[in-house]
């Protein structure tokens, strides 16, 4: 029979398969028929904001921990200890702290944790252009052509990225590796913790048959449902229905579920996805009512989306704000500006004629910002050229704020409407 | 209530009242016009709370009274009533009804008391003065266009209007910008205008303005307060609240400095950048302006679309510069001037450009560029 080739995971020592690597002896081995032949990667952090806390503080290491908070807040991340007790993720944090009672509940620090995510993104982006984003910790990689660049083949290069990571920035990351992203993204999510999975072309079939409709993304609540209802839980039930049913039974969707039993998924990974919109929440700790108390919050709100888009070079049209009432029930209004904009004052006057239309249906649970319509526009420290020179002075008071921040931190200076 | 009145003259009276009645208000009252009859005239009224318009007609007045009845409807049967009849309003106070009546037409509007119609109140006017109709349509006018439209920035929605003293000579001048361009109007200061701390004339106001100057005699009377504008003439009364808010010190932006100076033909310059910004994508209206001795050549370039040139000859001997302008904003801009040349002057290609009409000193437009 012949060797299939392997490759280790500790030092990336490629070899034919055997119990130990040859050259550091370590058991942590990873073999498979396709090893060599696979290009399309999805890497996927563990626990992503759990170990950034864990690798900052060597005391948690041993603890469950739980990122997230607020009063009424959720988990937002949990470690693998705190998963044990049952933890998981978007549970209520009052709910995970009867689960898990000696769980260190750590507030998120969430521009923390953009900058760790853009290490990870920058050491990605070096292997391949066509790096997918899909949130601050996952990602799509196609490293079709990486042997001719680089003289590595990509699960080489994907063993150094991992061991890499972990060393510099304390973190691991699992990494599944397949012939289309839905595959990779299967293969990444099995295995779980600092996992390397491969489903090759032989045998993705067997691989998939036994799997449950819930691990093909997109597929929610309403949709299992509806394919139990037609005795459709599992892929072996899917694959034996032939396109045309599955067209008329669930429309567009049914076509790509056809192909997806078929382990066919025809999606490229798109780099450069190039957001649409910039936007922050805050979920208030009690409801607010206050005019003042709203005024406030969308000031911070507006000078968090307006640092976003000046780190970014990024300008937008469109002004949306968002408004939830304690019933949950939404609502959204927006204003399009008829240039681009990006600065915090400017942002703050639009939605704030925004906010005071609906201030009649106060209280709010829930208020976000966002700004659409963008465009790549560089205008960090530059002055808008205008004749309107009260709004000219207001920049100019922005500009040296912003001076005055990257200098002596963001706390150093604040506008009076922000206390 | 019990008067007769013309047709025509009630058709055009009402014509200009219901003008500034907002179409959907959730105040029903401000739906209607407040009808009142005395002294053998008809008084029209109307408001959407920030301008007010009163009306007065000559009419047969049998009764007086007043009352307040849907604006809308009620110029729409006047409309339709045939041109030139004799139209009969009865006021009936206990069924609360308007009797619309001319030969055999009748109709039945339901009215709402009088006492609830929201009458502007009357304000100390610390300056009144009159001008003729047509100095004041010229300030208000040739500025409008630079109003901004942008309600974050309420100070800009409106024309400043103001007296200006410079060098011992006095001016009554109209301001408006949008932040990209800035138009300045200047006239002689009436007879009798005494100084007054400037207003900003709100644009709604500005365009309602029209119906004052284009009616009745050639003098309005202008009546100025710190909250309040009131423009007259013997037939119709326009009062307007002013906007709350700060002009910005527009004097500071426009340049004194440009020395390069082009002389154009306004008809001929619009048109060519109306040809070549045909081109130019919705997202970028950008065109590039290359002056060099005595040519200046048009170009735009849209990544999407291509590129269009074109050139004229015009009267420029400085050294070649390249700037860039919304077209948008340089078509508006030319096409304020009445006279056939204008003169632009410029100081570098990120510095705002001012634009003169040759024939017209008293106007001055301010440009700001743009990167191409």
């Amino acid at each position: 029979m012949i060797k299939e080739p392997a490759i280790c995971k500790e030092c990336g020592r490629t070899f034919l398969k055997q119990s130990r690597c040859p050259k550091c002896h370590s058991p942590r081995i990873l073999f498979h028929r396709e090893l060599f032949s696979l290009n399309i990667a999805h890497v996927d952090c563990d626990a992503f904001y759990a170990s950034i806390e864990k690798s900052q503080n060597a005391e948690l290491i041993n603890k469950p921990v739980i990122v997230g908070g607020g009063r009424r807040g959720i988990v937002t991340t949990c470690c693998y200890i705190a998963r044990i007790s049952g933890v998981k993720s978007a549970m209520p944090i009052y709910v995970a702290k009867k689960l898990c009672p000696k769980a260190v509940i750590i507030p998120p620090r969430m521009n923390f944790y953009r900058e760790i995510s853009r290490l990870i993104f920058s050491k990605m982006t070096k292997l391949t252009p066509l790096v997918e984003t899909v949130a601050l910790d996952e990602a799509y990689l196609d490293l079709s052509g990486t042997l001719q660049l680089h003289g590595k083949t990509p699960v080489e290069l994907l063993i150094k990225l991992a061991t890499e990571i972990e060393s510099e920035l304390n973190l691991t990351i699992s990494v599944g590796l397949g012939e289309n992203l839905f595959l990779a993204k299967l293969a990444s999510s099995i295995n779980k913790p600092k996992a390397f999975t491969i489903i090759g072309k032989h045998e993705k079939l067997n691989f998939i048959n036994n799997l449950p409709v819930t691990c093909i993304p997109g597929v929610g609540p309403s949709l299992t449902k509806k394919l139990k209802q037609d005795s459709i839980e599992k892929f072996e039930h899917l694959i034996q229905l032939d396109l045309n049913t599955l067209e008329k039974k669930y429309g567009s969707y049914g076509k790509r579920l056809w192909h997806l039993a078929r382990g066919k998924d025809n999606r490229t990974v798109k780099p450069n996805n190039f957001r649409k919109s910039i936007s922050k929440e805050i979920t208030f700790d009690h409801d607010l009512s206050k005019e003042n108390d709203l005024e406030k919050a969308l000031w911070i709100l507006s000078e968090s989306v307006s640092e976003e888009l000046k780190t970014k070079g990024i300008v937008g049209k469109t002004v949306t704000i968002k408004l939830k009432q304690p019933n949950f029930q939404l609502s959204s209004l927006s204003h399009t500006h008829f240039n681009p904009i990006y600065m915090a004052e400017d942002l703050y006057q639009i939605s704030r004629a925004l906010l005071i239309k609906k201030l009649s249906s106060s209280p709010f649970r829930l208020m976000g910002l966002s700004v659409s319509k963008l465009l790549v526009d560089d205008r960090r420290g530059k002055l808008e050229n205008s004749l309107d020179t009260i709004h000219v002075k207001k920049q100019k008071t922005e500009l040296a704020m912003d001076k005055i921040r990257s200098k002596f931190g963001k706390n150093s200076i604040n506008k009076g409407r922000s206390f | 209530m019990k008067a007769s009145i013309e047709q025509t003259e009630l058709f055009k009276a009402m014509g200009r009242v219901q003008s500034i009645v907002e179409k959907r208000t959730t105040i029903p009252i401000l739906s209607n016009v407040l009808i009142e009859a005395r002294d053998d005239q008809l008084f029209l009224r109307t408001t959407d709370l920030d301008i007010e318009v009163l009306d007065k007609v000559k009419a047969v007045v049998e009764i007086p009274g007043a009352l307040t009845v849907g604006a809308n409807t009620f110029h729409e049967i006047v409309r339709k009533l045939p041109d030139g009849a004799l139209i009969q309003l009865t006021g009936n106070a206990g069924s609360n009804q308007l009797e619309i009546s001319a030969s055999r037409s009748r109709f039945f509007l339901s009215t709402l008391p009088k006492e609830d119609f929201p009458v502007m109140a009357s304000e100390d006017y610390e300056n009144e003065f009159v001008a003729a109709a047509k100095v004041i349509k010229r300030l208000f006018d040739k500025s409008k266009f630079a109003m901004s439209s942008e309600e974050t920035r309420y100070y800009l929605n409106g024309v400043y209007f103001h007296p200006y003293e410079e060098g011992g000579s006095h001016f009554l001048r109209a301001v408006a910008t949008d932040g990209h361009r800035l138009a300045q109007i200047d006239v002689d200061p009436p007879e009798g205008m005494k100084l007054f701390s400037g207003v900003i004339v709100p644009k709604k106001t500005v365009s309602e303005l029209r119906m004052v100057l284009e009616t009745g005699s050639d003098d309005i009377t202008i009546s100025v307060s710190n909250n309040k504008i009131r423009f007259s003439n013997h037939n119709l009364t326009l009062t307007s609240k002013v906007v709350d808010g700060t002009f910005p010190d527009y004097k500071r932006v426009i340049p004194v400095n440009n020395k390069k100076k082009m002389k154009v033909n306004a008809a001929d310059f619009s048109e060519a950048v109306d040809r070549v910004s045909t081109v130019s994508s919705d997202k970028s209206r950008a065109v590039k302006l290359s002056l060099s001795s005595g040519k200046l050549h048009l170009s735009v370039n849209s990544p999407e679309n291509g590129k269009a040139e074109d050139e004229l000859l015009v009267d420029y001997s400085d050294e070649p510069l390249e700037i860039g302008f919304n077209a948008r904003y340089l078509q508006e801009l030319t096409s304020q001037v009445d006279s056939e040349r204008v003169e632009f002057s410029f100081q570098s290609s990120g510095d705002p450009a001012l634009m003169q009409d040759m024939d017209d000193t008293g106007a001055i437009y301010v440009v700001m560029p743009m990167r191409v």
